[in-house]
């Protein structure tokens, strides 16, 4: 104890025994204010300067980077979905060429077996046209020749006629026709 | 060669004193100023070095608080307050320790002695400072036990008469006895707020107060050396003393702006009672 703090604490024993602690540990209302507003002025200026902005930039930003995370998901999901979308459209897509190509090929098919059938039948009425034909002329060329045979043999026949006598010439022009007929049939 | 109890006026600006602690207790404040506006002028939307660090500090002292306050949201309105206890507190404890604090002075006459008034002196050894938090402390802890719980809900907590009044219209003999002994224990929790002012008050400043002393003693028998077990003391005091401080004014704040315990019981027997 210094002999001012028990001076002062014998003064403060006279003027009341809280008043009396409160001086004698050095208490002093003008400081204490003086103090006070000191205390003050930190807690309002750390609060307004400090703790306020930091605390709004803080939260902004995790609220952003929240936001952030969640756009990034939907667009993951959406990307994802347009990836499907894609694939079913491409696949939709293979299977109709598929279908048109088959389509196509069963046509093709098709008219070519009908071209193959017209030819055919073409070719066999011409070919049957042209039997008919060959039919007809050679009937035409077996009746000249048979015309010409018979004028030729009927010549031959006179000049051997002209030296036999009538009855043997009957006899001979009959049985040659016989044979004739015979080698005919 | 030891400092008196109370801090020694250095000179006077008319009728009022400026005393060595109250010099060191404003160059503390300027200091935080200077910080508090280098912050604000350095806030971006992409944090640098700096402002990281300050915002993992928060982070940090957010993440204490919740194990007292449970609430992120409490933590959050708490925290200008009692982070700014925190480092101011700090601050103030560890700037007494620099070199010439109580030790570069003026040689004056006083009482008949020639004593070495030092022009630095450490803010907390004043208990004017000390005395000034930890009335704003408890003073804002009720303040905000007002606001969060309506001023009835919170003044029941000391003047049980809205218990008393309740107990009485049940005519039950048990619950008026339990009301009259609540009466009493709200006049024990008048008494544990005043408490609570002196013992935050007297525990920073003793603790403070009674490190310049041993310091300047130590110093004293040996100037070199010997001293700096103690000076690394003293850093861990004074941060400690900043911690307890700070950390009893949350308990406060939370004590204050949580439901009366009490309340809570009776609503639930009453529930329970209607019930059956």
């Amino acid at each position: 104890m210094t002999p001012e703090s028990v001076q002062a604490a014998t003064e403060a024993a006279q003027a009341g025994a809280f008043s009396s602690v409160l001086s004698s540990l050095g208490v002093d209302w003008q400081l204490f204010i003086a103090q006070l507003i000191n205390f003050a002025i930190v807690i309002f200026v750390l609060w307004k300067w400090a703790y306020k902005p930091l605390m709004i930039k803080m939260d902004e930003r995790s609220k952003k980077i929240e936001d952030g995370l969640q756009f990034s998901k939907e667009a993951d999901e959406r990307l994802k979905s347009a990836v499907e979308e894609n694939e079913r459209i491409i696949n939709e897509a293979k299977a109709q060429s598929h279908m048109f190509i088959e389509e196509a090929r069963d046509k093709a098919e098709k008219v070519r077996q009908d071209k193959i059938r017209l030819t055919n039948q073409d070719m066999e009425r011409v070919i049957a046209d042209a039997k008919q034909q060959i039919e007809v002329e050679r009937q035409g060329t077996f009746t000249a020749l048979r015309e010409d045979i018979a004028d030729l043999v009927t010549a031959a026949t006179n000049k051997v006629a002209e030296k036999i006598d009538e009855n043997t010439k009957r006899s001979l022009i009959s049985e040659a026709l016989r044979e004739i007929e015979q080698s005919k049939g | 060669m030891s400092a008196p109890i109370a801090a020694e006026p250095i000179f006077h600006i008319g009728a009022f004193a400026i005393t060595n602690a109250y010099i060191n207790s404003t160059i503390a404040v300027l200091i935080l100023i200077a910080i508090a506006y280098f912050i604000k002028r350095s806030i971006k939307d992409v944090p640098g070095r700096f402002q990281s660090a300050i915002e993992s500090i928060f982070e940090a002292l957010l993440g204490y608080f919740d194990q007292v306050t449970n609430d992120r949201a409490k933590s959050k309105r708490f925290l200008p307050f009692v982070g700014t206890v925190f480092i101011f507190i700090l601050l103030s404890n560890w700037m007494g320790l620099l070199p010439g604090t109580g030790s570069i002075g003026v040689w004056e006459i006083v009482h008949g002695q020639r004593e070495l008034i030092p022009l630095l002196r450490p803010a907390n050894s004043d208990l004017n400072l000390t005395l000034a938090m930890a009335l704003v402390s408890v003073i804002t802890s009720n303040i905000l036990g007002i606001f969060t719980l309506g001023f009835f809900v919170h003044a029941n907590k000391f003047i049980q008469l809205g218990t008393f009044w309740k107990a009485l219209k049940t005519m039950n003999v048990m619950k008026i006895l339990t009301a009259t002994i609540e009466l009493g224990v709200g006049v024990i929790e008048i008494i544990s707020e005043i408490a609570k002012v002196v013992s935050l008050s007297l525990r920073l400043f003793g603790n403070i107060f009674a490190g310049e002393i041993l310091i300047t003693v130590i110093a004293s028998l040996a100037a070199f050396f010997v001293p700096l077990p103690f000076m690394a003391l003293e850093l861990i005091v004074g941060m400690v003393q900043a911690t307890v401080f700070a950390l009893l004014t949350l308990v406060y704040l939370t004590v204050a702006t949580a439901a009366p315990h009490g309340d809570e019981e009776h609503e639930k027997v009453e529930a329970v009672a209607a019930a059956h």
